[in-house]
């Protein structure tokens, strides 16, 4: 790449590892990554508390090409009085110097982050500086976020954002070396996703309660048990419903009312449970047995009325339920006892010309919310869903009409 | 709602007969060539064909005559728009519908095509001029109620259509047996190969990106997985036909730099979205036969 020009204040962002320093009338390309911090940070699996945040940018020495840093006063009392900010830093570049407020947080939830963002800018307002954050970590949804609010970032994993009066400076790229400071991820995750699943199909709850009975009530096991059993399952206990509650607040996707829950932002559920989907850890066969297609639904629809085996549709192969995929495959059907199964369905397994195909898993996840569809249970239109976002090209991109039902509340029907 | 919420809406073009010579070619189409070959039981180039699905859309292929044909088309617009209830959705090459009370929001859409016409075939051509549509502008076919989104790389649609039988209801709950015309393999490939280089050049940045563009490599596998030892000779004739054809001769060297060997890019998607190792050894040498390159 070569030196390009820009008007000020553009600000041009490169993926990876780039730097890009411009002032208004000069630009510098910076083709070598400066490290920042200079030095290799130890490798953390927790990031430190909120006092040792500022240490750690000390104790490395901060360090760009062309930029100035100094870490001036801590513990600083407003001129009010009525609250401390945590440093001051001055940044100077050639001519032009600038001064940060500092507000430093150990997390970087997007719940932490909106509130230590709205501090620093309190703060910039009441001490005349420019607002800054640093956190363990800042992805680049962060420093967009931050850059939104023209408040100025910086973390412990070398990504920054500062925004001089004369030039801006944007890294992002460098991984977090801070597992635990991530966001909360098994909550969109197997089991636990259940209950960040229950959003999608009514968005708001009056009570953590009402949230835990709805999500039994969509599992549906009809086992010997009958519900109790799914009650006593650690799977709905109260307290993981409390813990995905308290993670979906802090990412800004769900809010409390009182003693109530509201789904805020649906496209951000969306995006993590996409992310965070794997198919359920399964044993698959193709089976062909002499009762046909149609015989063999009927088993099975049996055998779930009795309770005596769990079976549903796949997502994929109900798509076409959902007016999405025609298709030529066989269909495939998820159950919790393989043995069974076969037993029930007086099938063999075979490769060539199958009647269906049985899919084993002990993973109560796909069963959830599954629809009746004539005397044969279909997957649940946000399994049907997951399952073809991770598929083929046609799948997802017949996904993307279920995804816009289920961010527009109409994953119930 | 059934399982495959699309073959009432082709039962409901089939009935009338107006429509039912019409060539059904992308995704729908290789999912009823498929279902067809699964259900006769056929030897094909390579026994383990992946499953096909399709979405919402119907990539039908008009002949020349009849788009030089303005009444012709007039009654044809006149059955999708008036029976059938189809509406134009952006141009008169472009029809769509609800897909049923239960899902009124999905939408089926039909896409009108055709090949270029030949010296003598007195149809028009125009250039289509909206801004909206990327450079270079395509062309369009015919004159009236409908026309045909002019596709270079179908120039064999005519030739050999396969004739495959279907049974179904339509939205209207009458059943059906009967046939839909498919494209030849040897057309089918061409076109299908056409839109896998197109992919490979959005993946390069040298071309405008498609979303789920990478679908074609993975359907030219389909289809060529799907031949049988009679089409495959019938391929070859047809390929020597066109061995002087302008349009042929690219698709022939944009194959081969897809699937040349197991590293080119063609081979390496469909590794990929297949999951598993496949059969390149027959696929190569029926893609070379079919159309007609050497190795």
């Amino acid at each position: 790449m070569g030196q390009a020009f820009y008007e000020f204040p553009e600000i041009l962002l490169f993926p990876g590892q780039e730097t890009m320093v411009f002032q208004e009338t000069d630009c510098i390309l910076f083709l070598e990554m400066p490290q920042f911090p200079d030095q290799e940070t130890p490798e953390s699996r927790k990031p430190p508390p909120e006092r040792d945040i500022l240490e750690r940018l000390m104790s490395e020495g901060l360090h760009l090409p062309e930029l100035r840093l100094d870490l001036k006063a801590r513990e600083i009392r407003s001129p009010s009085r009525t609250a401390s900010a945590d440093a001051e830093l001055h940044i100077e570049w050639g001519s032009n110097k600038d001064i940060f407020i500092i507000e430093c947080k150990s997390q970087n939830t997007p719940k932490v982050l909106e509130v230590a963002i709205a501090q620093a800018v309190r703060f910039g307002y009441e001490f005349k500086m420019r607002p800054m954050v640093v956190v363990p970590y800042l992805n680049e949804g962060s420093l967009d976020f931050l850059e939104s609010h023209g408040v100025s970032g910086m973390d412990l994993c070398g990504n920054c954002l500062i925004l001089g009066e004369r030039f801006v400076i944007r890294r992002d790229g460098k991984p977090n070396r801070f597992t635990s400071s991530a966001p909360i991820k098994n909550v969109f995750k197997g089991t636990s996703s259940l209950f960040a699943r229950c959003f999608l199909l009514k968005d708001r709850f009056v009570s953590h309660s009402e949230l835990r009975e709805f999500a039994i009530s969509r599992a549906g096991n009809r086992t010997q048990g009958g519900l109790r059993q799914v009650e006593e399952s650690s799977r709905f206990a109260k307290g993981t419903a409390s813990k995905v509650v308290h993670a979906l607040a802090e990412e800004l996707i769900v809010v409390r009312e009182g003693d109530g829950l509201r789904l805020v932002d649906p496209r951000r559920l969306i995006e993590n449970l996409r992310q965070n989907y794997a198919p359920p850890g399964i044993h698959r066969i193709a089976v062909k047995t002499s009762l046909g297609e149609q015989g063999s639904l009927e088993r099975l629809w049996d055998a779930h009325e009795e309770g005596t085996l769990r079976s549903v549709m796949t997502g994929l192969s109900s798509a076409s339920y959902y007016g999405l995929l025609s298709t030529t495959e066989k269909p495939a059907f998820y159950v919790n006892d393989l043995t069974a199964a076969l037993k029930l369905l007086e099938a063999r397994p075979a490769s060539a010309f199958s009647t269906l195909q049985l899919l084993e898993t002990k993973s109560g996840v796909p069963f959830f919310d599954a629809r009746q569809q004539g005397q044969m249970l279909i997957a649940s239109p946000i399994q049907a869903w997951l399952e073809m976002s991770k598929a083929g090209p046609r799948e997802r991109d017949a996904a993307r009409e279920l995804e816009s039902d289920l961010a527009n509340g109409r994953g119930a029907r | 709602m059934t399982g495959d919420p699309l073959m009432p809406h082709l039962m409901d073009i089939l009935e009338h007969p107006e429509l039912a010579g019409v060539v059904l070619g992308g995704g729908f189409g290789i999912r009823l060539k498929r279902q067809h070959l699964a259900n006769e039981g056929t030897e094909t180039l390579i026994s383990r064909i992946p499953p096909a699905r399709a979405t919402a859309d119907f990539d039908i292929f008009l002949r020349i005559d009849v788009l030089a044909n303005a009444e012709q088309c007039r009654r044809m617009g006149s059955i999708l728009q008036e029976e059938l209830g189809y509406k134009i959705r952006l141009y008169n090459w472009q029809f769509e519908k609800s897909i049923g009370e239960q899902f009124p929001d999905r939408r089926v859409k039909i896409d009108l095509l055709t090949r270029a016409p030949l010296k003598g075939e007195n149809v028009k051509v125009r250039k289509m001029r909206e801004k909206s549509l990327p450079d270079p502008k395509p062309s369009k076919v015919g004159e009236g109620a409908l026309h045909g989104f002019l596709t270079e790389e179908a120039f064999a649609i005519e030739r050999d259509p396969v004739l495959v039988p279907v049974r179904g209801v339509t939205t209207k709950g009458k059943a059906l047996n009967c046939q839909v015309t498919l494209p030849h393999p040897y057309a089918f490939l061409n076109m299908k190969v056409r839109a896998a280089h197109d992919w490979l050049r959005m993946d390069r940045g040298e071309i405008e990106r498609k979303r789920f563009a990478e679908k074609h490599p993975f359907d030219v596998y389909v289809l060529a997985a799907m031949l049988t030892e009679s089409e495959l000779d019938r391929c070859e004739e047809l390929a020597a036909e066109f061995a002087h054809h302008e349009v042929a001769q690219e698709i022939r060297a944009q194959a081969e730099e897809l699937f040349k060997d197991p590293t080119s890019p063609g081979w390496i998607e469909v590794r990929r979205q297949l999951g598993e190792e496949i059969n390149f050894e027959a696929f190569d040498d029926g893609l070379r036969r079919a159309l007609g390159y050497a190795r």
